[in-house]
């Protein structure tokens, strides 16, 4: 089985890699998007937190840039390995292109991947938000952070979690499609909820810290993984959140395929 | 007539239509655009929740980062929460997919049909873009009424940029916004002519909306020669121009030489979209799928 | 009695949609309160289909076929009633272990990455469903002399022709050699090359494999050549299922009458002989004063027609008179034109 899945991850990724580079413009546009996307969230967090004085909510313009280049290293993972499946989801019901991709022997989920593609051509940018992590991270240290190895675990650890919530967002926008006679609005919903992820959860009031960690847990993207890697939360608080984040992902599969199994096909595609 | 018709991006020269049959028809096409937006309203309903959703947690971020530093001046907490209601407002009004409409009508062979129409394309482009500009202003005015009425204090400070301008300021600016928010979509859904997809400068041009526009971060935050170079570019006038001028955060003199720069940067981008109308409407091959 | 394939039990299928005004007003109207329409594409349904046939699923747009074959699929749940396919597989919850063993084109929609080569959507069509590398070639070699396309296979599929585009199509759902074939409307939009090629290629499918294929055309040559059986669906109603052969009787037994008449009281005295001969004179359309009567007859009695017709109204009542063979055109079309249920026609089947 682990074969299987091994054999159409690869065919996956060769599709994926003629595609892109059948139009080879594109790997320059992209990695220009996420220089000027990556600038400007960067820039946006420093000057709020320069207009703050330099700390924000009991956090360093470091930390606050760890926390922000965190969050870009998850949105560009995502960007390449989901964005072209999910928010395809949309598009597929409305024009019937669905059809094709429920009738194969997979899970919907892992058939609308296979329908799609990754965006191979993103890969420079997850090394550049990967490596702009790093040089936060060493900034930090020379500042006299210490971390334990348990706090590089809990940071990978929830890092993971965070990015099965963003999987679970976009699920959760994408799929009423099913239900809806057109919806195509699901990308730009995703792209403004997780937008939220990027700022430490002591910024925003009481009512939205609840919302964000228990009903939809977005500080589990960065905030969370942050706090645990600064020691700032508890391991009992760990716990509840990682949970959360587990229950949330695991109920918005099971919406997609709830709505997967609600299509009504049309009849004339566009 | 019709190589002729083809120099001219508009064809509004081309002597077989009468000028009131394509204002019929563009009247006609443009309600039809606006009909079409509010078929869906779940469509609707999510874009307008999840963008509420999204400034909310904006401003909460910029309210407090106002809030904790209370020797800056430049900014009060309330000033940006007006500041973000607007661009939020200004952002969602722009919110359209032009170009890749006009992408996947060159891509797809669909440019055929309406070539062949004694009706202008771009022109369609245009009505549509605007159509759907006023369908999403209907529905997000009320949205801004309620934000402005209900958080204490914003309508004050609303009242208070307006009270410093001229009427007439807004108005220029908000519709230099518009038009330039529709003249660059169109000029990068014209780039399927020579790129088969143009989803690559569509995404390219939304990076470059976020750093220029204003709409992630107050955009007079911005270090003066940033800022200068941003009001060169389409994206400051789509969110930032007009909404600085409505808090009355530009003087007379300032409002002056940006309408300008604005009017210089569509003009140029009309050129643009003159020269790639000419040169893809040549090498149209007409594929379909 | 040959296994089942699929097996149909009191099939229904009502959609949901919504009504709008014309214009500006309506768009408004409609966008706070929406008036649901329920439409019955299938009505209640029940056939059954054996392993190793090539059925031809006729009716006029929007009759209920595609609805139908897309139940059968598994591809939208009915709305009462069930399919089971080889007898084991309820449909409507689409389990892996069926999926693999079907395969579907769909003329008016594509599944091949429009930007890439065919090959590379084949090349993943064999990771999904774990084919391997030599059965995979050789079917992939085979389908492309078929077809004769085999230079065509690294070309972008946006730059293939219509014709070679639906070949490729055929090819990826033939791949991973499916026992059950849906087709719906691959020959659509072809020239008559392209179409015949398809036809001899799924003849050859059906006859070497022995795969049911099921196929719904308004092409009145793909159902002639290929399906045996055939079913008429109008109005979401099966108004005809039995062998091609039957209709085809039909074809050849009836002579198709076309009478103009000078006046109108010709007119009305060949309408009231039409309606006193007790069913052995059909009308095959409606008609208007003058604009002609159409209408069959058993070819034995074409002789002591045209004699009754001439006594009743006399030779100088008639403008003009035409007596055709019958083409399974025109019996589709008679029998769409009736209400369905009240005249189904129906073959007794082993």
């Amino acid at each position: 089985m682990m074969r299987f899945y091994l054999k159409l991850l690869k065919q996956l990724f060769s599709l994926s890699a003629s595609s892109m580079l059948a139009y080879r413009s594109n790997v320059v546009f992209f990695f220009l998007f996420e220089s000027f996307f990556l600038m400007a969230n960067m820039g946006g967090m420093f000057l709020g937190v320069n207009l703050a004085g330099g700390q924000l909510a009991g956090w360093t313009l470091d930390e606050v840039m760890f926390i922000s280049s965190l969050y870009s290293v998850g949105h560009q993972l995502f960007v390449t390995f989901c964005m072209g499946g999910l928010f395809s989801t949309g598009w597929f019901v409305w024009s019937g292109r669905m059809d094709y991709v429920l009738l194969k022997p997979l899970h919907p989920l892992l058939a609308l991947h296979a329908a799609s593609e990754f965006v191979i051509s993103n890969i420079p940018n997850i090394i550049i938000n990967g490596c702009l992590l790093i040089v936060f991270f060493l900034k930090l240290l020379a500042n006299g952070l210490t971390v334990s190895l348990q706090q590089v675990g809990g940071l990978v650890l929830f890092f993971s979690a965070g990015m099965a919530v963003r999987y679970g967002v976009a699920l959760l926008v994408v799929t009423p499609a099913f239900f809806a006679e057109k919806l195509a609005e699901g990308e730009d919903a995703y792209w403004s909820l997780q937008s939220l992820a990027k700022y430490p959860t002591g910024v925003f009031p009481r009512a939205m810290q609840w919302v964000f960690t228990f009903v939809l847990p977005i500080a589990t993207i960065a905030a969370v993984p942050a706090d645990v890697f600064f020691g700032k939360t508890s391991m009992a608080s760990g716990a509840t959140y990682l949970g959360t984040a587990v229950l949330f992902s695991w109920l918005t599969v099971k919406f997609y395929e709830l709505g997967a199994r609600r299509y009504q096909s049309v009849n004339t595609g566009a | 007539m019709r190589s002729h018709s083809h120099r001219d991006p508009w064809e509004l020269s081309r002597s077989s239509v009468a000028w009131t049959t394509v204002v019929n028809a563009s009247w006609l096409y443009f309600t039809q655009c606006i009909q079409a937006a509010l078929l869906y309203r779940s469509s609707l309903a999510l874009f307008v929740v999840t963008e509420a959703f999204a400034y909310a947690g904006f401003i909460a971020f910029w309210y407090k980062a106002a809030a904790s530093n209370p020797n800056q001046t430049f900014y009060t907490p309330l000033a940006l929460v007006l500041y973000f209601a607007l661009a939020s407002f200004h952002h969602g009004i722009q919110h359209h997919t032009s170009s890749r409409d006009i992408g996947s009508d060159i891509r797809l062979g669909k440019l055929s049909y309406a070539i062949i129409r004694p009706f202008p394309y771009l022109l369609q482009a245009l009505l549509r873009s605007i159509a759907f500009t006023i369908t999403y202003g209907v529905l997000l005015l009320p949205l801004l009424v309620i934000a402005v009425k209900l958080v204490p204090g914003l309508s004050q400070e609303l009242a208070k940029g307006w009270s410093i301008i001229p009427w007439w300021q807004y108005p220029i600016a908000i519709v230099i916004g518009i038009m330039a928010s529709c003249l660059i979509r169109i000029v990068i859904g014209l780039l399927a002519f020579d790129m088969s997809q143009v989803w690559g400068p569509d995404t390219l041009f939304i990076a470059l909306y976020y750093s220029a526009s204003g709409v992630i971060f107050p955009i007079d935050l911005l270090p003066a020669t940033l800022l200068a170079a941003a009001q060169w570019t389409p994206m400051y006038y789509m969110v930032g121009f007009p909404v600085l001028t409505l808090m009355g955060r530009i003087s007379n003199t300032e409002f002056n030489e940006h309408a300008s720069r604005g009017l210089i940067v569509l003009l140029a981008t009309s050129a643009i979209v003159a020269i790639l109308w000419r040169r893809g409407i040549k090498r149209f091959e007409a594929i379909g799928i | 009695m040959n296994e089942l394939a699929i097996n149909i039990q009191n099939l229904e299928k009502t959609y949901s949609t919504f009504k709008k005004d014309a214009g500006f007003s309506g768009a408004i109207k409609s966008f706070f309160v929406r008036q649901t329409i329920r439409i019955p594409a299938v009505k209640t349904m029940s056939f059954s289909i054996a392993k190793g046939e090539f059925i031809g699923l006729l009716g006029p747009n929007g009759a209920g076929k595609t609805t139908l074959l897309k139940m059968m699929t598994g591809l939208i749940p009915p709305s009462s009633g069930s399919v089971t396919a080889f007898g084991q597989f309820d449909t409507s919850t689409r389990p892996p272990a069926y999926l693999r063993r079907i395969g579907m084109v769909m003329g008016q929609r594509n599944q091949l990455h429009p930007d890439l080569p065919a090959i590379d959507s084949f090349k993943l069509a064999q990771a999904i469903y774990g084919i391997p590398d030599e059965p995979f070639e050789r079917r992939l070699k085979q389908s492309l002399h078929l077809f004769e396309i085999e230079s065509k296979l690294n070309i972008p599929v946006r730059k293939l022709s219509l014709g070679e585009r639906m070949k490729m199509e055929l090819i990826l759902a033939i791949l991973h050699e499916p026992e059950l074939l849906f087709l719906d409307e691959p020959t659509i939009g072809l020239d008559f090359n392209a179409a015949k090629q398809i036809r001899n290629f799924l003849a050859e499918t059906n006859r070497q494999f022995g795969i049911t294929i099921i196929l719904t055309s308004h092409y009145i040559k793909d159902i002639e050549e290929l399906c045996k059986r055939v079913i008429l669906i109008n109005e979401g109603e099966v108004v005809y299922d039995g062998s091609l052969a039957g209709l085809d009787v039909r074809v050849q037994g009836e002579r198709l009458f076309n009478i103009e008449t000078v006046d109108e009281s010709s007119h009305s005295k060949i309408m009231q002989w039409i309606a006193s001969s007790e069913g052995q004179v059909k009308m095959t359309q409606d008609v208007s004063s003058n604009e002609g009567i159409s209408f069959a007859v058993n070819s034995q009695k074409v002789g002591e027609t045209v004699k009754e017709i001439f006594q009743l109204v006399g030779p100088h009542a008639i403008r003009d008179m035409t007596i055709n063979e019958r083409s399974l055109e025109d019996v589709f079309a008679e029998i769409y034109s009736r209400r369905p249920g009240a005249t189904s026609v129906s073959e007794e089947r082993d």
